[in-house]
């Protein structure tokens, strides 16, 4: 897929494959005002100084244009990464490039496409990942943790070590390109019907809420539970999802008084006996 | 009707943009901004939430689209990139009359007010005639969670 | 095994948790991971992956999404499972104390980010004058800072914390324990229900219903249902554009058909 790299410019093969490698490091350090900035140098360091190798002024400008703000969802760094190389090369090639445009490109793409894949990382392959990884674990089988990193990770080392040279090769036109075929807009409604299968799935096995409230003769005692999971399995699970789910997004409940406020209605609730 | 019209130099931005819309419940976006590069174009395309429509027009064709009543049966959310942009369609909108200072990026020749919201002096001066004029209700927010900080108090 | 050595192991692991942003962003340094090494260090693997599952149930919501930055999840699996496996509690026990750490961690780790903004001056100097390898040594060092930062919250914990933790957990009313037990159960529908409101809108809740009646009537395991979840969008959506858009051929324009880009 690289084939086109090395005829290019000065940046080969080799170099986006070490590009790859350094965006693992992608979040080693993080701060409040530019988040992940540092990696990214660190990624980009190696081709910088090959692109403006006779050039120390460029080079250090190359270093402090990429101290700016980045953040993004780490399986795009690579491919992100592959992009600013690109810019830099056409800068060197090209004089009257503004070199403020590049800056304007990373910033403007970053948001988007970090709201894509995090989408897809984050709310599909990981929830796939965490719904096998805990059925498994909640059996007590090693598979469990095992099944999960390597299904998060499998995807995501496609993403490092596939996309540098995507980046590299078609610049900004990939993004444009992926818009306007409506792919991006079929990959995220794709991973939230995914997503949206496994969590109703998670939501009969990982949630259960049942009532200890028993009624009739001693020789004949019914439990209102399961009169109501016989009408619908797990009603009343699911009626908790929706309620914590309407309290989100309509009440804008804050997420921790909501935990808090869970627990402590559970323990009254278990106190006088209802649950 | 105008929901908001939010100053933002990052215009739609994932999350931030994607919380306002749903805060506000609009249902359309429109961004002001002169000379869009077809990249903030596209960029703005895969943010805009699901469901809702984006609209990007320079500011002129902005003024003239609100003012012409073309606007009216949208829940409407404005995003523009400066301070200046606002100032334009406040001064030359009827129906804009709040204006949300989200984030403007530090730049050469720039000062804070507030936290995220860096300004010229030039733009200085026009939040200072705004707020003299007493008829616009305009304030510092990151995001709908935060508390608002009124303009005068910022100043 | 002393717990000098114990708490040694259980902080290399509260450093794994930031270093996992340093060898690819893995995702292990969640619950369902470190709760079965906790297990594995303190001599009971099995009860480590019920904690494991119960953990990541509790904070399958909470993840960190662009400029938020959610509760630990990863310091406050370790020390839970910790206490609650050497204090030979019920495994919902550890939900009691996971919430309050996770919390009180981030807030530690805030400070120092916010501090990191000041030392990103030193690496601005070194760009002025070329020197990259300066900006790698800022960058390696605030990385290993915050490493062992998050070694000392374990190990601190764990030293002057285990006999304390244990005797008040002792404290407190049966009632209130079983409530908790009850508790555990309930809680991983509020993180369920914070990944559904970033995704569910009035055209896909369906699936969720799909993925419960799979699950309540058909008895299906995850796995089963994250597949027929492929099948499902690979025949619903034709992703054959994918080709074309990767190797820079012209494609079909298919973009959202509400943009016409006017009112």
């Amino acid at each position: 897929m690289t084939s086109n790299a090395s005829t290019k410019g000065v940046i080969t093969k080799k170099d986006l494959r070490r590009l790859s490698w350094r965006t693992l490091q992608g979040a080693t350090s993080v701060n409040y005002e530019r988040f992940t900035h540092k990696p990214l140098v660190w990624a980009l360091g190696p081709g910088l100084k090959k692109i403006w190798a006779d050039d120390p002024k460029g080079y250090s400008e190359a270093l402090q244009r990429h101290l700016a703000f980045f953040l993004c969802t780490p399986q795009i760094k690579s491919w992100m990464g592959g992009l600013m190389l690109a810019l830099e090369e056409e800068l060197k090639n090209n004089p009257s490039m503004d070199p403020s445009s590049i800056n304007a490109i990373k910033t403007s793409l970053m948001g988007p496409l970090s709201g894509v894949f995090d989408s897809l990382f984050l709310n599909c392959i990981r929830i796939v990942a965490c719904g096998v990884g805990i059925s498994f674990a909640a059996q007590g089988s090693v598979l469990g943790p095992i099944l999960y990193a390597l299904i998060y990770n499998v995807p995501a080392f496609i993403m490092y070590f596939g996309t540098a040279s995507i980046g590299y090769r078609m610049g900004t036109s990939a993004v444009t390109n992926l818009q306007e075929s409506g792919l991006i807009n079929k990959v995220l409604e794709a991973a939230s019907i995914i997503g949206l299968i496994v969590i109703g799935g998670m939501i009969y096995s990982n949630v259960s809420v049942n009532l200890a409230i028993t009624f009739g003769p001693e020789e004949a005692l019914t439990s209102l539970n399961d009169i109501l999971n016989g009408i619908f399995p797990g009603i009343l699970s699911f009626g908790t999802f929706f309620l914590f789910y309407w309290l989100l997004k309509s009440k804008k409940v804050n997420t921790l008084w909501l935990v808090f406020g869970a627990l402590i209605v559970t323990v009254l609730l278990v106190a006088v006996g209802v649950m | 009707m105008i929901r908001l019209m939010r100053v933002d130099d990052r215009l739609i931005h994932g999350q931030v943009a994607a919380t306002w819309t749903n805060t506000i419940g609009a249902d359309c976006i429109l961004i002001a901004k002169d000379n869009m590069t077809p990249l903030e174009i596209t960029a703005a395309k895969i943010s805009v939430p699901a469901g809702v429509k984006l609209v990007v027009k320079n500011v002129d064709d902005s003024i003239k689209a609100i003012n012409s009543g073309v606007t009216d049966k949208y829940n409407l959310f404005i995003v523009v990139d400066s301070v200046t942009t606002a100032y334009r369609l406040l001064k030359n909108c009827e129906q804009v009359k709040e204006c949300n200072l989200g984030r403007t990026t530090k730049k050469e020749g720039t000062e804070p007010i507030g936290k995220h919201v860096f300004i010229t002096s030039e733009q200085r001066e026009m939040l200072k005639e705004l707020a003299s004029e007493g008829k616009y209700n305009i304030y510092l927010q990151t995001i709908p969670t935060a508390a608002p900080i009124p303009l005068e108090k910022a100043l | 095994m002393s717990i000098l050595l114990q708490a040694t192991l259980l902080g290399l692991l509260g450093a794994y948790c930031h270093l996992d942003w340093a060898v690819g962003s893995l995702y292990l340094n969640r619950p369902i991971v470190l709760a079965p090494l906790v297990g594995l260090i303190l001599g009971d693997v099995e009860q480590g992956l019920y904690l494991g599952a119960t953990l990541e149930a509790l904070f399958l919501g909470s993840v960190t999404i662009g400029t938020y930055i959610s509760p630990d999840a990863g310091i406050s699996s370790i020390l839970a499972s910790a206490f609650v496996i050497n204090s030979g509690l019920d495994t919902q026990a550890a939900l009691l104390l996971a919430v309050p750490i996770a919390v009180l961690a981030t807030s530690i780790q805030n400070v120092l980010w916010a501090f990191y903004s000041f030392t990103s001056k030193i690496a601005d100097n070194y760009a002025e004058k070329g020197n990259e390898k300066g900006i790698y040594a800022v960058m390696w060092i605030e990385g290993g800072l915050n490493a062992l930062l998050k070694f000392l919250m374990v190990f601190l914990a764990w030293i002057f914390g285990s006999e304390q933790v244990v005797a008040i957990i002792g404290m407190i009313p049966d009632v209130i324990l079983d409530g908790m037990t009850k508790a555990g159960t309930v809680l991983p529908a509020i993180g369920l229900a914070m990944l559904a409101t970033t995704m569910m809108n009035k055209k896909n809740w369906i699936y969720l219903l799909l993925g419960y009646i799979g699950a309540a009537y058909l008895k299906l395991p995850t796995i089963a249902l994250a597949l027929i979840g492929m099948i499902i969008v690979l025949t619903k959506f034709d992703f054959s554009d994918f080709k074309n858009v990767l190797s820079g051929n012209a494609v079909s324009q298919g973009g959202k058909e509400i943009d016409d880009n006017d009112f």
